[in-house]
């Protein structure tokens, strides 16, 4: 296996991945939105509880490759208890992070275990599986709840 | 054994690249094959030496492309067992030659009311154009079901059958699963209703020989780039009886007799249907790889890719966790298959990292695998090039991506 690949499913990857946290139905949700990746047909679904600008719980729904539950179980972690312009600024940070220069090192810090989402800077072909969960929250803020 | 897979590998440059490291293991052959070098060799020379518009210079040169080109279709009218010069359109592939016939065919045999046939195994490529014929015309678009082993459910079909259906549309082979259809049984049984025939032949004409006249379909279509040739180019097999009852398709030089302002007079069949400057290298590197496949042969060829379909599936179920779909006796060497617990994508992530590239997901049949309950599968399509050693990375890699995922 390639150095690439082993990084790609590092550890907490592999973890996040087989045991999803955050996961299912949220009956008091504010905000909700779906995407889907026409590539492999995969889909999430992200609820958010927004107290005024405050998200106070995130969980998804959905089925998918190791990066895309990986990176959704991160995201519902990440957000919770964060302002709404700060998660805004977080998906920005994680499409960065994805490309091949990656985020800045300020940006990492901000990251925390998130930086675990930067294997696929070199596996362009699953950048996307990672995206998806963080264009879903975009899509999901950008709704008037 | 007579075919030896090595003798063929130095043909095709692509096979003999490392990929992250590694020697290639060209698995994704349904997608695209790759081209030996006398077919990359035709499409050079065409620009080279014979580089020229065709059906409209008297000059030498033009007077050569055009003697090469239509020099193709009688190689493909060979290759297929058509009649006529006539029943050979040139297309840019075989989702042109679906759509074309949609297009012309279809809307003027299909009117609202009437029903088409579409099996759900199809490609997206032979089921949307049908979606907007049937919208456009007010028809009814009717699904032929498929069976557990992702067949074409043959009865089911028959019983479809009445004097409503116009237009039946139906794989030959699988392309997601490697099935074979029991077409020429098929198209008798429409023909007694009076529907048209459409078979789709992508995954068909790289694995066997194909005789259009035993069929008995109407038409018959096909891309090149999956037969070892280049992309965009491919071809539409028409009767001659049903070829010239069409109107055109697309306007433009080529396909007419003469122009007068107010309208012109069409040229007959194949021309009718080839309106433009087509893609002339592309016919004749398509060519080419007819002249190809043709000096291997078709025994030895068939024989090679059976021996290593089963020796592959074999390998393959002694994998804890794997489920082959579509495994029937008669199929071509393509194995879509799932893994336990782990998403295909994932799969095909870890296979490319040892150097074997297959497909995963949807495959363009989502309907077919929606039917299955399936959100996808990892598809290995080998080609007769392909070795027992590659299936034997193949499956080593397979192994080493389960390990680390359970
Ligand atoms: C069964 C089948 N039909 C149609 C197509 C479409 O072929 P093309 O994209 O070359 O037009 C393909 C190839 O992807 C196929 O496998």
């Amino acid at each position: 296996m390639t150095p690439e690949v082993a990084k790609l499913y590092q550890a907490l990857i592999l973890e996040e991945s087989a045991h999803p946290q955050n996961r299912g139905p949220l009956a008091a949700a504010t905000h909700n939105a779906s995407k889907h990746n026409a590539l492999c047909g995969d889909q999430v679904t992200l609820h958010l509880v927004l107290e005024g600008d405050r998200i106070n719980q995130a969980t998804f729904e959905g089925d998918g490759c190791a990066m895309l539950l990986a990176s959704a179980s991160l995201l519902t972690e990440a957000v919770r208890g964060v302002p709404s312009a700060d998660a805004t600024a977080l998906v920005d940070i994680i499409r960065r992070l994805v490309q091949p220069e990656g985020a800045s090192e300020a940006e990492r810090a901000r990251l925390g275990k998130l930086t675990a989402l930067e294997g696929v800077r070199n596996v362009p072909a699953r950048r996307r599986c990672v995206t998806l969960p963080w264009e879903t929250l975009d899509a999901a803020l950008l709704e008037h709840g | 054994m007579s075919f030896d897979p090595e003798s063929v590998r130095a043909d095709f440059p692509a096979l003999s690249q490392l990929i992250n490291g590694v020697p290639l293991v060209y698995f994704d052959n349904a997608s695209t094959a790759q081209k030996p070098r006398c077919v990359i060799a035709a499409t050079v020379a065409a620009y080279e030496g014979n580089c020229a518009n065709i059906h409209r210079g008297v000059h030498t040169l033009s007077a050569r492309a055009t003697e090469t080109f239509e020099a193709v279709r009688d190689k493909v009218l060979a290759f297929v067992n058509a009649r006529a010069h006539s029943e050979i359109v040139f297309t840019k592939g075989t989702t042109e030659a679906i759509n074309l016939v949609a297009q012309s065919f279809g809307r003027l045999v299909v009117g609202a009311g009437d029903e088409v046939l579409v099996s759900e195994l199809e490609h997206h490529s032979n089921l949307v154009p049908w979606q907007l014929l049937c919208a456009e015309k007010g028809a009814v678009l009717k699904r032929v079901p498929m069976t557990p082993s992702a067949e074409i459910d043959a009865d089911a079909f028959e019983a479809m059958l009445s004097p409503r259906v116009k237009v039946v549309a139906l794989t030959h082979v699988s392309n997601a699963f490697g099935t074979v259809s029991p077409i020429a049984e098929m198209v008798a049984k429409a023909h007694r209703f009076g529907a048209a025939v459409l078979v789709d032949g992508a995954q068909a004409v790289c694995h066997g020989p194909v005789d259009v006249q035993a069929i008995g379909c109407d038409f018959y279509c096909f891309s090149a780039h999956k037969l070892f040739g280049p992309t965009g180019v491919g071809v539409l097999f028409g009767k001659a009886s049903r070829l010239a009852s069409m109107p055109p398709w697309q306007g433009g030089g080529d396909m007419i007799t003469s122009v007068r302002f107010e309208q012109s007079e069409f040229a007959e069949p194949p021309h009718r249907f080839e309106a433009g400057t087509p893609n002339i290298a592309g016919v004749m590197g398509m060519g080419a790889a007819i002249d190809y496949v043709s000096a291997i042969g078709w025994g030895p060829f068939a024989a090679w890719e059976r021996r290593l379909l089963v020796y592959a599936t074999e390998e393959l179920k002694r994998v804890d966790g794997v489920h082959i779909f579509g495994d029937t006796k008669e199929k071509a060497p393509i194995l879509s298959f799932s893994v336990d617990g782990i998403h295909p994508h994932d799969v095909g992530t870890v296979l490319d990292s040892e150097g074997v590239a297959v497909r995963t997901g949807l495959h363009c049949a989502e309907p077919a695998m929606r039917s299955l309950g399936l959100r996808g599968t990892v598809r290995a399509s080998l080609a007769f090039y392909n070795t027992e050693r590659e299936v034997d990375v193949f499956v080593r890699a397979l192994r080493s991506a389960i390990k680390m995922f359970r």
